[in-house]
């Protein structure tokens, strides 16, 4: 299972956040069986030091100044892991 | 605590047709809390009507606010309005009440239809003293009366758009008469015993406009005063200047007695840690330019910060109808701002540094001064008591 954490905190939502709410729409429904999508009100990383909001999180994995083209195309990656390990 | 306060809310319809209204409600606070509410009604319908009903009312608010004779306002009034170049005759009514805190209540009315009071749902007649007044021109009949109002008590006053909806049609031939006005009044206060102004005065034109099949044949205005206990809400946003100051936070919102409203992801995280209630956001919500909202178990509702506030100033700013366009977040905080009375704002002053980034809008500055600008609407366009308190 892949667990995909949206921030849609202000910074987050006002910096591109807001791409990230149709996210369930890019995926087939077979793939969608294998995402779990989890929004935050905020995850707190905006306060740090040079904060590059927007962030997402993919299985434990943070991504800064997070865009939609390239969270897609991280899921379909693992996605692709998760299907050659499953014919091996 | 118990508190008593006047609710006071309109809801209008212009005529078919017509872009502005020929009915203009005001109503402001006036020294010594007292309040001053009038309604006029101008000749015929359009701009024309509300330059004549405006000029009329804006009169009357003043005149009465700055304890001027009554008679006397009366008199500059109807000698001061412009004659209509069509029918030759200066014409606005007006029916205008001025409210001590105590409930005494004093009325002065000119042509408009009859001014109701309902005392436990009951309705109970105004004794009101003709006075004739000779102007320039001619001699005119005002009406001039002097009530107590008790907690419970509601007063309701409508243009003649209201009780003349229906007109013609088989079920009302002469109209929406004042006898089926009271009925209907009565039956809807028997279901819903604390009904609030708002929603009474917008179900009474609803009614008529109903009446009229849509297609309102004069301008319908009804406003209702409504002498009542006071309905409270808590509205928590931002962090506090510091650490130390969460539990405080964290105590107030929990002892109070009445909605709370979260506002921040920061805040509503600390709140929902202190508390150990889980946060789960609103996936429905999704399809909006602000955040969507969340739960929270002692919550009536958990929302975004900046953004939200932001979007309620346009929404308190913008006419009635567009309060009730929409269903996230903003409109809900909104709406349930607006159905309260009393309203306590609890904000955070620490400065938010990812709100300080070059790319952010301009508007997402500081939460102080939206929280201010909310605050002052509330307050002067609204009547609401508003106490705002930085943490």
């Amino acid at each position: 299972m892949i667990k995909v954490k949206i921030c849609l905190g202000t910074a987050c939502y006002v910096l591109g956040g807001t791409e990230f709410t149709q996210l369930q729409d890019c995926f087939t429904e077979k793939e969608l069986k294998n995402i779990s999508f989890e929004i935050s009100t905020c995850m707190d990383l905006c306060k740090l030091d040079n904060a590059k909001p927007p962030y997402v999180i993919i299985n434990d994995e943070l991504f800064e100044n997070a865009d939609k083209l390239l969270i897609i195309a991280e899921i379909k990656n693992i996605l692709k892991e998760i299907e050659d390990d499953r014919k091996k | 605590m118990k508190e008593f306060i006047f609710e006071i809310d309109y809801y209008n319809v212009p005529k078919y047709k017509q872009v502005v209204s020929g009915d203009s409600f005001f109503y402001t606070k006036t020294k010594g809390n007292r309040i001053v509410a009038t309604l006029a009604d101008g000749l015929g319908s359009g701009i024309k009507a509300n330059v004549l009903s405006q000029l009329t009312a804006s009169m009357t608010q003043k005149f009465m606010a700055a304890d001027y004779d009554y008679l006397q306002t009366a008199q500059t009034i109807l000698e001061t309005l412009p004659v209509c170049s069509k029918r030759k005759i200066s014409y606005s009514t007006f029916t205008s009440v001025k409210i001590s805190p105590n409930g005494n209540t004093r009325i002065l009315d000119y042509d408009n239809p009859e001014l109701l009071w309902f005392r436990n749902n009951e309705y109970k007649p105004i004794i009101l003293c003709n006075v004739d007044i000779d102007t320039l021109h001619t001699r005119k009949i005002v009406k001039y009366s002097k009530i107590k109002l008790e907690v419970g008590d509601r007063l309701i006053l409508f243009s003649d758009g209201l009780v003349q909806s229906g007109i013609t049609t088989k079920k009302f031939p002469l109209g929406w008469e004042v006898e089926y006005v009271k009925r209907f009044i009565i039956n809807t206060v028997n279901k819903d015993e604390n009904i609030s102004a708002r929603k009474l005065s917008k179900l009474l034109v609803d009614k008529a406009l109903q009446n009229d099949n849509g297609k309102a044949h004069d301008d319908i205005t009804c406003a209702v005063v409504y002498y009542k206990v006071a309905r409270k809400v808590i509205l928590v946003t931002g962090p506090p200047s510091t650490h130390e100051k969460d539990k405080y936070i964290v105590e107030e919102f929990k002892n109070f007695e009445g909605k709370k409203i979260i506002m921040g992801g920061t805040t509503s995280k600390i709140i929902s840690k202190q508390l150990n209630e889980k946060i789960e956001i609103d996936l429905d919500d999704l399809h909006s330019d602000i955040p969507p909202a969340s739960k929270m178990k002692s919550a009536d509702i958990v929302a975004e910060g900046m953004l939200t506030l932001n979007k309620i100033i346009s929404l308190l700013n913008g006419a009635p109808d567009d309060r009730i366009k929409g269903n996230d977040a903003a409109y809900k905080i909104c709406n349930m701002l607006l159905d309260s009375d009393i309203i306590h704002f609890l904000v955070g002053t620490a400065i938010n540094p990812a709100h300080q980034n070059p790319n952010m809008p301009v508007e997402m500055g500081l939460r102080r001064i939206s929280v201010n600008k909310i605050a002052e609407i509330l307050e002067n366009k609204f009547l609401k008591k508003v106490e705002v308190e930085y943490v």
